[in-house]
Parts: structure tokens; C-alpha cells; sequence
């Protein structure tokens, strides 16, 4: 972290006016600030720093419009502690260190947590376990404290919010954002709670971020969150958009939404609401109930493939397709490699979407959590294909999860009905296969390969 | 709800800072001491330094609203050193901390108006340009800080010998002189 005394001595100062003042003229400047911040050498993000200046000189690019509509769009203060705990804090500074800790104790140190504060959810939407769990589990607000303490302590300054529905806990997450006020936090949400009086808590914190659910149109979203979720989700975001805060949505893609999420009137529609990010997830079929059908088709995650990367040439959305955009995070990101995740019972999973573990926070620290048995087979194994396009141990691999659950010795976490690896890894052996085929074909034309 | 539960947190604080310094005090003692839980505190304040700032402001205003700060300088500096002297262990609980800076921001606060009071009354019959205005309050502001900080130096002592009788209409006689200088 920062002190006041480092802040004195890089010039936080400079960077804040260039941000105040005219940011649209000012932006090469602040890159020559955070070049000097950043330095040279090994984890300095040179070639990243490489890529904002070019965005930055030049106007036309749908990337430049982005910056300089958040720029213009989010609140001053908002903006500066954005850019310290997200730019400076969790990725400049905090990747060296996380980087320094991995080699010091041979093991994954990741760059964010994802934790559930809570198993309770306000909506109960079809398919979703968390209507049918109900409110029984939780962390405490000193669990929650606790963990980021330890991962300060590592290099972590990001920590992401998953669920059950966050909100349910908004005062609690709101005391940890001024309690670790040099990290950035940022929250899955049906988006249902975010009222004004919690608008008015996130422009007093400033490091807390919503990204709201979205399951595509009105009729869509509603017919698997209930009638009227939809225009709850609208007000949010005009709320959040009045108080000139930040947000993105989330997106699950199934066969039966696929073609509407990746439609360029949908990514229309978002950055008219506002949004300035949009995360793309492939449905994964977790769970005893879990509903294989629903996974795309070869046809359409390769469509997907095809459409996210044509839009983000044109649209002004930062956009991220987990599972076709292994290319740019060198595969699979799960087992504290880039993060892990923290269920409501405290159980501590290398992804969430892999719900099996050998550690708890409530009988293991943070690091002895990335040193058990399944996250060092995770550390071990990764990548785990040469084809980032099939980073997934699970749906690309499954042989692979089966191998690590069985020798790790790891249990289910699955909070309502735990599954055996077996049974899990069964419902993606098909479509794996299926895949392979395609995505080698695609990384063969990839330029990256 | 929200203001009663910062005021509660204040009270707290103020009634530890009588019996320890600023350092010394922890979230979950200020916690236990007004039975809210730890996450209540930090939905309310970053830190302890956070609620010292807030409790002090609350200070401020109160000592505004509850006396009146007229013409008389040598009145409305009583007025101040009789709060310094009744609220003593806690005040200077506070300055022998790192938390000394935000003691000084607040007397700060609290001197600058008391300086204007004074400069308005000299500048009414030799008025002098908003630059040399600002100037002058500033110096005499810095000047009546530093006077207190040398007696929090020496723990409020009220035998220590500042002379304030004689310093006070010595300061107010120096502001006169400077701003006649000043006027054309």
C-alpha cells in the first residue's frame, strides 16, 4: 500500500490535476506520470502501458471514447481513488509484490479474491441455488476483515463480491470499503438493492464498484429473474448513472441468450445505460441440477468468439468473454494463479465454478489455503492446454479436474447438494471433445498463437 | 440514525482521551465502550483518525453555537482558552499522538474566524485590498497557533508564563499598526 509519505514522494498530486483539469488534454501526460510510477523491467506492464498511450493519442479509437466517456461521466473524487487503488494499488504496485510472494513461497498468489458474503438472495430466480438456500450462511463482517488484511499483507488490493446476492450485506461491505480504503472492491449484484441512500455510501467510499446482472431483454431477464427485475434493473442504473457513478454489467450466455448478449444492439443498449464494462460468462453446468443443454453449441461460443472481438474494435465497452480470452491471461486464471473464491461457508475454491477444496479461512490463513493440495496441483498444472482457447480444467479438461480432485483428496463445498467430480466432469466430456475441434482450428488462425 | 451513531462513537473517544493518549485506543474498545459492533464504527469512519477529525469539528460548531463571538478579541480568546482548560487531558491526549496535526488543523479553524473578527474591525476604518486582507489573517492566524502551541507544549499548564494579558493587546496593537500601513 501507499502512505501518505509515498504518495508525497511519487507526486500523487500531478496525476490528481491532470484528472481534475481537462483529462481529454492531459491523458499523455498522465501516461508520462505513470510511466515514470511505473518504472522498467519485469512486471512494470510495459507493453500495456505501451497499448493505453496509443489509445490515449488517438481520438478515433472506440477505446479512447471509453476513457473519455467515464473520464466525463464519473465523479472527480470516484475517478481518483479508482485510479489509485485499481491502477496504482492492486496492479502496479500490488503485482510486484504478489509476484515476489509467489516465488518466495511457491505457490499461486493471486491478484483478486471473489468471496460470498453472504449464501441469501432478495430474488429467486429459476435454476438458482440461492433461493432455495436461503440466508443460513455468512461471513462475518471480521472473517471478511480478516481475509483482506492477509491478502494486503500479499500483494492483493482487489476483492470482488459474488454471491448469493452482496447487497443483501450492503452495510458491511460498505465499513470494509472504508476500513481497506486502498483497495478497490467490486460487486455482482441483481442490482435490486442499489438505492439512493447505498448511491450516496459509494460516492462517500469511492472504491466500490456494481456490476449488474443482465440476462439480455426485458423478456429475457424477467422470464428467469421475475416480472418487473428488469426495470428494477433499469432504475439502477439511471440511479447510478445520475449520481455520475461507475458500472458495468454481467452477463451469463447460454443456448438460449447467446445471440442476444452478443448482438451489437445489446452492446448498444448497455453503454446507453451507461455501463462501462461488460463481463461475458459461458454458462457451466455446476451442480446436480445443472442443465447441460443449456451450454452453447460449438456454433455459437464460436460465434461469440467471432462477435466480442469484432465489437471491441467499434464499441466503446470494455468487454471480457472468460472463456474465449484465455489468450490474453495465458489460460486458465483459477487457483489463485490471478484469483480463487471464498464461499459463504468460508470454503476456499480454486474457482467459482469449481466448488472443491481442502482448506477454510476459519481453519486455514490465506496463504496456507493456496498451499493446500488442490490449489499447488492448480499451481503445477497450469496452463492446462497450450491452447488458451481451452483454458478450463473443468469444461475444456475435464480429464484433468477429475486427476487433481481425486489426488488433492478434495471434498464438495457445494452448499445445497454436494457433486461428485465425477458426476460434474461427466456433463463436459462431450462437449470438450466437441470443442477441441473447433478451437484448435481457430488457434491455429489466431495471431497469438 | 446515522449522525447519533457518529455522535456516540464521539463520545466515546473523547471519554477514553481522558484517560489515554490517541495511540493507545483501539476500534474494538471504542466499540465495546458504545456497545455497536466493529463493522458499525467502520461504516462510520476509516479509521480512529477519521472519527478524532469528525469529533473534533463537532467541537468546533459547538463552541460556535454556543457562545457568541463578538468584537471583543480578548473576549472571544478567553472564550477558547477557558474550552482548552476544561477540556485538558483530552486535548492534549490527543496532541501527544500522530494525531497532532489534525489538533492543529482544528485550532487552525477555530483561530482564523476570531483573526477576521479582529482584521474586519481595523479594515472597516483603514481598508486595505483582499490580497493584504488575506495575508494579514493568515500571519495572525499562524501566530495565534503557534502561542497555543508552545502552552500545549507545556501541557496546558496554567502557571506556565505567557503572559497572555499582556501578549494579546500587544498582537492586536502589532495587527492595527500594519494594517494602517497597509491602507493608503
Amino acid at each position: 500500500m501507499l502512505t501518505t509519505l509515498d504518495f508525497k514522494k511519487i507526486g500523487i498530486k500531478t496525476a490528481y490535476s491532470y484528472i481534475e483539469k481537462n483529462p481529454e488534454k492531459n491523458m499523455l501526460k498522465l501516461m508520462d506520470w505513470v510511466d515514470h510510477f511505473a518504472g522498467s523491467g519485469p512486471d512494470s506492464f510495459e507493453e500495456q502501458r505501451a497499448i493505453i498511450r496509443q489509445i490515449a493519442a488517438n481520438p478515433d479509437s472506440n477505446w479512447h471514447r471509453l476513457v473519455m466517456r467515464i473520464l466525463r461521466d464519473t465523479d472527480c473524487e470516484v475517478v481518483k481513488t479508482v485510479f489509485t487503488n485499481f491502477f496504482l494499488n492492486a496492479v502496479l504496485t500490488g503485482w510486484k509484490t504478489q509476484e515476489e510472494n509467489r516465488r518466495k513461497y511457491q505457490c499461486n498468489i493471486p491478484w483478486t479474491i471473489l468471496l460470498d458474503p453472504t449464501s441469501a438472495c432478495n430474488l429467486h430466480c429459476t435454476g438458482c441455488w440461492a433461493a432455495e438456500y436461503g440466508n443460513k450462511l455468512n461471513l462475518s463482517f471480521d472473517e471478511m476483515d480478516n481475509l483482506i488484511t492477509q491478502g494486503k499483507e500479499l500483494g492483493i488490493y482487489f476483492y470482488i463480491y459474488t454471491g448469493g446476492e452482496p447487497l443483501v450485506r450492503k452495510q458491511d461491505l460498505i465499513a470494509l470499503c472504508q476500513k481497506h480504503h486502498d483497495c478497490i472492491f467490486l460487486s455482482f449484484t441483481n442490482g435490486t438493492l442499489i438505492d439512493e441512500a447505498f448511491a450516496q455510501d459509494m460516492l462517500r467510499v469511492k472504491n466500490f464498484i456494481p456490476a449488474i446482472s443482465v440476462e439480455g431483454t426485458q423478456e429475457s431477464h424477467d422470464a428467469r429473474r421475475g416480472a418487473g427485475s428488469y426495470a428494477k434493473v433499469l432504475a439502477a442504473m439511471q440511479l447510478l448513472k445520475a449520481h455520475r457513478l461507475p458500472f458495468g454489467v454481467s452477463c451469463c450466455y447460454t443456448s438460449q441468450n447467446v445471440e442476444i448478449l452478443g448482438s451489437e444492439a445489446f452492446y448498444d443498449q448497455m453503454i446507453e445505460l451507461g455501463a462501462s464494462f461488460a463481463w461475458f460468462f459461458h454458462y457451466m453446468p455446476v451442480g446436480n441440477d445443472a442443465v447441460p443443454q443449456l451450454m452453447p453449441t460449438v456454433q455459437q461460443r464460436e460465434w461469440m468468439y467471432h462477435q466480442v472481438r469484432q465489437l471491441r474494435q467499434t464499441k466503446p465497452l470494455f468487454t471480457m468473454d472468460f472463456q474465449n480470452d484465455g489468450e490474453y491471461v495465458g489460460g486458465c486464471i483459477a487457483g489463485g494463479r490471478r484469483y480463487l473464491h471464498i464461499n459463504a461457508n468460508g470454503d476456499a475454491d480454486p474457482c467459482v465454478f469449481v466448488h472443491y477444496s481442502n482448506a477454510n479461512i476459519r481453519t486455514h490463513s490465506l496463504l496456507d489455503c493456496l498451499r493446500s493440495p488442490l490449489f499447488l496441483a492448480y499451481h503445477h498444472g497450469q496452463p492446462f492446454s497450450k491452447n488458451h482457447l481451452r483454458p478450463c480444467p473443468m469444461l475444456e479438461n475435464p480429464e484433468k479436474l477429475r486427476a487433481m480432485v481425486t489426488a488433492a483428496d478434495a471434498h464438495s463445498t457445494d452448499l445445497q447438494s454436494p457433486e461428485r467430480v465425477e458426476h460434474l466432469c461427466a456433463k463436459c466430456d462431450q462437449y470438450a471433445a466437441d470443442w477441441k475441434i473447433a478451437a484448435d482450428k481457430l488457434w491455429c488462425e489466431s495471431h497469438r498463437n | 440514525m446515522a449522525h447519533a451513531t457518529k455522535q456516540l462513537l464521539a463520545n466515546s473517544l473523547k471519554k477514553l482521551l481522558t484517560k489515554k493518549t490517541l495511540d493507545k485506543i483501539t476500534v474494538t474498545e471504542l466499540a465495546e465502550d458504545c456497545k455497536v459492533n466493529r463493522q458499525t464504527f467502520y461504516y462510520n469512519f476509516q479509521d480512529i483518525y477519521d472519527l478524532l477529525d469528525w469529533t473534533l469539528e463537532q467541537e468546533r460548531q459547538q463552541l460556535l453555537s454556543s457562545h457568541t463571538f463578538g468584537e471583543d478579541t480578548l473576549k472571544n480568546w478567553d472564550i477558547l482558552l477557558d474550552y482548552l482548560k476544561t477540556n485538558k487531558t483530552f486535548i492534549l491526549n490527543t496532541y501527544h499522538s500522530l494525531a497532532h496535526p489534525l489538533l492543529e488543523k482544528t485550532l487552525k479553524n477555530d483561530l482564523r474566524p476570531l483573526v477576521e473578527i479582529a482584521v474586519s474591525r481595523y479594515t472597516a476604518e483603514s481598508p486595505i485590498s483582499e490580497t493584504d486582507k488575506a495575508l494579514v489573517i493568515k500571519i495572525y492566524t499562524l501566530a495565534f497557533v503557534g502561542i497555543l502551541r508552545e502552552w500545549l507544549d507545556n501541557d496546558l499548564d496554567e502557571n506556565y508564563d505567557l503572559d497572555f494579558k499582556r501578549l494579546l493587546p500587544m498582537l492586536q496593537r502589532s495587527l492595527q499598526f500594519n494594517i494602517g500601513q497597509l491602507s493608503d
